[in-house]
């Protein structure tokens, strides 16, 4: 039984923010500022895969898209104890993670597939939904944990409501967010120092022909980005906090009246 | 250009104001024609009102099949009815597991929160989306006939609408869950009323790892309640398990547009404001002088919360009573 997650390197938002910046060049973030690791909500996703694991047995194979260098957020799921690790070799920009993904996915047979639920860069969580249609196998969302296994999985799913327990068999693509129970384990420093000597299997893009008989799936293109100019002036209360607190009084009365 | 705006079961009229308000920004300098579906309820009064020239509904009710699989199925069926070049739906949970799998099975390309349109030049249409967690923005064009669009809440909150005469057209489409194979077996609404109200609060007080335990939410429990309004809280009080995920404001709870958000001991990470952004008036409460939160403030106090609310809440009663 194999559960594969499918990870990806993002920008590090526990390092300082206050240097952020968009390469006018590039319409990258300025790399001065950037510090990358495994995305938030895809190291969850591989947390819930592992609590599964160790509960009720299978094997948790992490997947990345991306160049040769891509291999860091791989070490980290070995760190964290995942059982395999593969790249999908790809630089190609114009072809769809999930795509690459499904055929990933593909060549090591059926399973369950979960990802986390958006990114922390461009933050469209399409993947996952993508993902499920490429393979064309069913999608449930914001998943927080899950039980059974073959022809009986339960779901917990969070809801704009509360939670609610889907039930349904394999395959599917679950997108996974975040709970109490599912935050991500530290990985134990020998953990981390065997990372890197364990072996990430690559498949290259080029093999495995995402698709078959069908074009790329169309992608947007991006004309720029920018930090937008906000115009707040931060007004700050002076005096004791009984002071402060009559003039944070006064200017709530004033707001609310006004609206 | 025609817009096919697919309206869900989870959009109340405000909602699909909102999605009408975008509709209209995107036609905006060219004729355009805008198609409503409704599925599973019935706004049409709303609809109408907003400016559709044609309207669908579909009066089977979804209730009995899995919500998101038989919303793609039947935007599916509704895209050949009416050929749009793009087509809108709210960027809510719903709306975006089902708008990406739209545009897989469309050949289709997708934008995920969109909160505004650039049209440079006659006949050309880009989009605007937030992404850094709200930090960037970035401007996309699409590259297929069909473009599928969720829309950000509170981006379209106001907008200028043509008057129409809609064309109400009835569906009869068969609706079946087509994986049939997702059933729901237990829905566990314990929070349900708890947090609910976030989105369409007018004014929020919420807490964030600063506040340091649980009982930091007490006093502003009686803070919101003084002035009328809701309690949330930033994920790291969520993550801490002071609150439940039911009261998350930012990028990955809910958005909000309060009159007045008041943020407390909230440092202010990006993701957080992302959910804020389109608050009125922003009051932050930390003591930390240099926390981000500052940044996006109209006033602040650096001060102790569990010294300064409770005087506050007192001033605040003294002079409205």
């Amino acid at each position: 039984m194999h559960i594969f997650v499918c990870i990806k390197q993002a920008l590090d938002w526990n390092a300082s923010t206050k240097d952020f910046r968009i390469e006018p060049t590039t319409h990258q973030v300025a790399v001065s500022f950037a510090r990358y690791r495994i995305d938030q909500f895809d190291e969850i996703a591989l947390e819930v895969a592992l609590q599964y694991r160790d509960r009720q047995g299978g094997e948790v194979r992490a997947l990345t898209v991306g160049p040769a260098e891509a291999d860091d957020v791989l070490r980290h799921a070995y760190a964290m104890k995942a059982n395999h690790a593969t790249l999908v070799e790809s630089t190609d920009k114009d072809v769809s993670t999930a795509e690459l993904l499904a055929a990933g996915v593909r060549h090591y047979g059926d399973g369950i597939v979960l990802c986390g639920r958006t990114s922390s860069d461009n933050g469209t969580g399409q993947t996952g939904p993508a993902l499920a249609e490429f393979l064309g196998v069913p999608f449930v969302a914001n998943v927080v944990h899950i039980e059974g296994g073959e022809n009986e999985w339960l779901c917990r799913c969070e809801t704009p409501d509360g939670y609610e327990v889907l039930k349904l068999s394999s395959p599917f693509v679950a997108s996974v967010t975040n709970a109490d129970t599912n935050m991500p384990r530290v990985p134990a420093m020998k953990d981390v120092m065997l990372a890197h000597l364990a072996k990430i299997e690559t498949l290259a893009a080029a093999t495995l022909c995402p698709s078959p008989g069908a074009a790329f799936a169309p992608r947007t293109r991006v004309l720029r980005r920018y930090v937008p100019v906000t115009s707040r002036a931060c007004q700050r209360m002076e005096g004791t906090p009984q002071e402060q607190a009559r003039a944070l009084a006064q200017y709530i009365r004033t707001v609310l009246t006004r609206a | 250009m025609k817009i096919l705006v697919v309206a869900t079961p989870r959009d109340h009229c405000g909602r699909i104001e909102e999605l009408m308000n975008a509709a209209h920004a995107a036609a905006q300098g060219c004729t355009s024609e805008i198609h409503v579906l409704g599925t599973g309820v019935a706004f049409d009064e709303t609809i109408a009102q907003a400016g559709a020239d044609h309207v669908y509904r579909l009066d089977t009710p979804l209730s009995g099949s899995f919500y998101p699989d038989a919303v793609v199925d039947i935007a599916e069926r509704a895209c050949a009815i009416v050929t749009p070049a793009l087509l809108l739906v709210t960027g809510d949970a719903l709306g975006l597991q089902v708008a990406p799998r739209l545009a897989v099975r469309m050949k289709a390309t997708y934008v995920s929160g969109c909160c505004g349109f650039e049209r440079t030049a006659p006949g050309r249409l880009d989009f605007v989306r937030p992404v850094y967690g709200g930090k960037a923005l970035e401007v996309v064009e699409s590259t297929a006939p069909l473009t599928v669009v969720t829309v950000k809440a509170k981006s379209f909150l106001n907008g200028e609408r043509r008057p129409t005469a809609a064309q109400v057209q009835t569906l009869d489409f068969p609706v079946t869950a087509p994986s049939g194979a997702i059933t729901r077996v237990q829905v566990d609404a314990r929070e349900a009323h708890v947090g609910r109200n976030l989105e369409d609060a007018a004014v929020i007080v919420s807490g964030g790892r600063g506040l340091g335990s649980a009982e930091g939410f007490v006093p502003l429990h009686r803070l919101a309640e003084r002035l009328g309004g809701a309690v949330g809280a930033s994920r790291a009080a969520v993550d801490a398990g002071w609150i439940a995920p039911t009261f998350q404001v930012g990028q990955t709870g809910a958005t909000v547009a309060p009159d007045l958000y008041i943020a407390v001991g909230i440092s202010g990470a990006v993701q957080h404001v992302a959910g804020i952004g389109a608050a009125k008036h922003i009051v932050a409460i930390n003591t930390d002088e240099e926390a981000p939160i500052f940044g996006v403030a109209n006033v602040a106090a650096v001060a102790d919360y569990r010294e300064i609310i409770p005087i506050l809440i007192d001033e605040l009663t003294e002079k409205t009573t």
